[in-house]
């Protein structure tokens, strides 16, 4: 069997690539720590246990990348011709599902909570032999565990648009979003303490609703993902105008009559089919990879085309 | 861009509710305005489940108790009378649910089955199950072998036969051993020293209507100024000996 190349990315994207690994590696200690800090100062918080749930669950998506970046840069084999390119996406898809369903649990709980007008009690707190409010204590938990992630996620965000990794992208987009959960525990808290009972059921649950959000958006671009969709910007549903691209590039040949192309995504890369009509020429082979050699170097995403001289590109 | 609409909301609703924070007289406040109902009614509702010597309540005689002492000595600090009411701990935890008292108290300890349905004080003393001896800094390390005298109906013949202890009941266990096992306030109250085989912990705390986070930190705080443990201990032992 005649597996595929293995896919090489260019060295400027290299060394984007592992800065995001490097900054994945400090996202995921940083949310170590504001998982335990949160811990430590749940109490009865409806609003910060879902907030912390969701923290616990941000460490999905890095902890998937980094397995990822180490499978997939396996070169095709027998059992795999095509490559490893697409194992992100299979654990983004498995994370998001899970996410999904998490969001939806928590959202329940926080309606019943609602429903059965839960008052959350919050008395003093013992902080190194200072009674304070748990309130406050919790405010400053929750305050912590905003900062690292929006500042790691802005980090990561031009990273993953550069070197065209949506699932990094995915991960950077929720942790930017993280200070919205946060804020939204800290307002319940707050609304507690004005005396609005409800205000941290009713924050727990659009935390939840956050939550489930995003693991919908997350599952839907995976599944597009593993289903061939066309190549789209990062991020967004706008197509990247790859196949006008190479076509374009393939119908200026002076020895093409005409050439149509179709392209799909494959984890980070880009693989497709470049149909052409040549004319009469001895060495059709030999054409045949040189197009295909210029098509390639069209855009470095690409990872794979496969070149088919054709008769004509009617149906 | 989403995200930036939400921000629009959320920085107002952040300004607003700490503005609400300010103006309140009381941080946190009641949902169910408990202490200021209190305070206006001049009365405040104390449920007591009877549990010697912490609480003791009966048909016949005024209430009493080291939990009763503290309880009418908070009472008075707030400047309101009090309305005794007794029970059993369910009932009575069971209308606090439905915010018809105050305050329940009944020897309760943390942690405890109800925390998801009724607010509880933070512990505001602990004590044991101890074995003590008559010698201070008794560090025995184990209890192999060793005659513990128990008064009779303690429940701790189970943990002391578990650590190897040989057992004897005695209504006066100070005049019958080297040892004796008990609440750690009861072996002070003897002249014994606590030593360090402790069988049990009790986290003793009040419980209160879910929420009511105003009347919880003051009845915390309160706690903490004149609960601390010798003066816990003193009202026990006075109780016990009536």
């Amino acid at each position: 069997m005649r597996t595929r190349e293995p896919f090489e990315l260019p060295e400027d994207k290299q060394e984007k690539l592992r800065r995001a690994v490097r900054l994945e590696w400090i996202t995921i200690g940083f949310l170590i720590s504001i998982t335990v800090v949160m811990f430590l100062t749940m109490g009865a918080s409806q609003a910060m246990k879902t907030a912390w749930i969701e923290d616990v669950l941000s460490l999905i998506p890095p902890i998937a990348f980094l397995i990822a970046m180490r499978l997939r840069d396996r070169e095709p084999d027998e059992r795999y011709p095509y490559g490893h390119r697409r194992v992100t996406l299979l654990s983004f898809l498995a994370a998001s599902v899970a996410v999904l369903v998490l969001g939806l649990y928590m959202l329940w709980d926080a309606g019943i909570s609602l429903g059965s007008r839960h008052h959350p009690t919050l008395g003093h707190m013992d902080v190194f032999g200072y009674q304070i409010w748990s309130g406050w204590v919790m405010i400053a938990a929750l305050t912590y565990s905003m900062i690292p992630p929006f500042i790691l996620g802005r980090m990561k965000l031009p990273i993953a648009e550069e070197v065209h990794e949506q699932t990094l992208h995915a991960d950077a987009d929720m942790n930017k979003a993280d200070w919205m959960t946060a804020g939204s525990a800290i307002l319940g808290i707050l609304g507690v303490g004005v005396g609005f009972w409800w205000a941290d059921s009713a924050a727990a649950a659009f935390i939840a609703l956050e939550v489930t959000r995003d693991g919908v958006t997350n599952a839907r671009s995976a599944m597009r993902n593993l289903m061939d969709h066309r190549p789209t910007e990062i991020g967004s549903d706008k197509p990247l105008g790859i196949v006008e691209k190479v076509r374009g590039y393939a119908r200026e040949l002076p020895d093409v009559r005409d050439a149509e192309c179709r392209f799909r995504v494959e984890g980070h890369v880009f693989s497709g089919e470049l149909f052409v009509v040549l004319t009469d020429q001895p060495e059709v082979a030999r054409r045949v990879e040189e197009i295909r050699k210029e098509a390639l170097a069209i855009d470095w995403r690409i990872h794979d085309i496969v070149v088919m001289p054709v008769e004509s590109l009617e149906r | 861009m989403m995200a930036h609409r939400r921000m629009r909301v959320a920085w107002p609703l952040l300004v607003i509710l700490l503005l609400l924070a300010a103006a309140c007289e009381r941080f946190p406040q009641d949902p169910e305005r408990s202490l200021d109902t209190v305070l206006e009614t001049d009365t405040i509702r104390i449920g007591l489940a009877n549990s010697p010597p912490w609480v003791i309540h009966s048909d016949e005689e005024d209430p009493r108790g080291a939990e009763v002492a503290l309880l009418s000595e908070f009472a008075t600090e707030l400047g309101v009378g009090i309305r005794w009411e007794g029970g059993s701990s369910e009932g009575l935890l069971e209308a606090l649910t439905r915010y018809e008292l105050d305050i329940v108290a009944g020897g309760l300890t943390d942690p405890n089955p109800w925390s998801a349905h009724v607010g509880f004080t933070l512990p505001y003393h602990t004590s044991w199950f101890v074995v003590a001896s008559p010698e201070p800094g008794s560090g025995l390390g184990s209890l192999e072998g060793r005659t513990v005298a128990v008064r009779p109906g303690t429940g701790l013949t189970r943990a002391l036969e578990r650590r190897g202890a040989r057992l004897l009941t005695a209504e006066n266990p100070a005049e019958v051993a080297d040892l004796m096992a008990g609440n750690s306030w009861e072996v002070v109250g003897q002249g014994w020293y606590p030593t360090d085989q402790r069988l049990q912990e009790f986290r003793h705390v009040f419980a209160v209507p879910p929420g009511e986070n105003g009347l919880l930190m003051r009845l915390e705080s309160f706690l903490r100024e004149h609960a601390d443990s010798g003066r816990v201990v003193d009202l026990l032992l006075q109780a016990d000996d009536q």
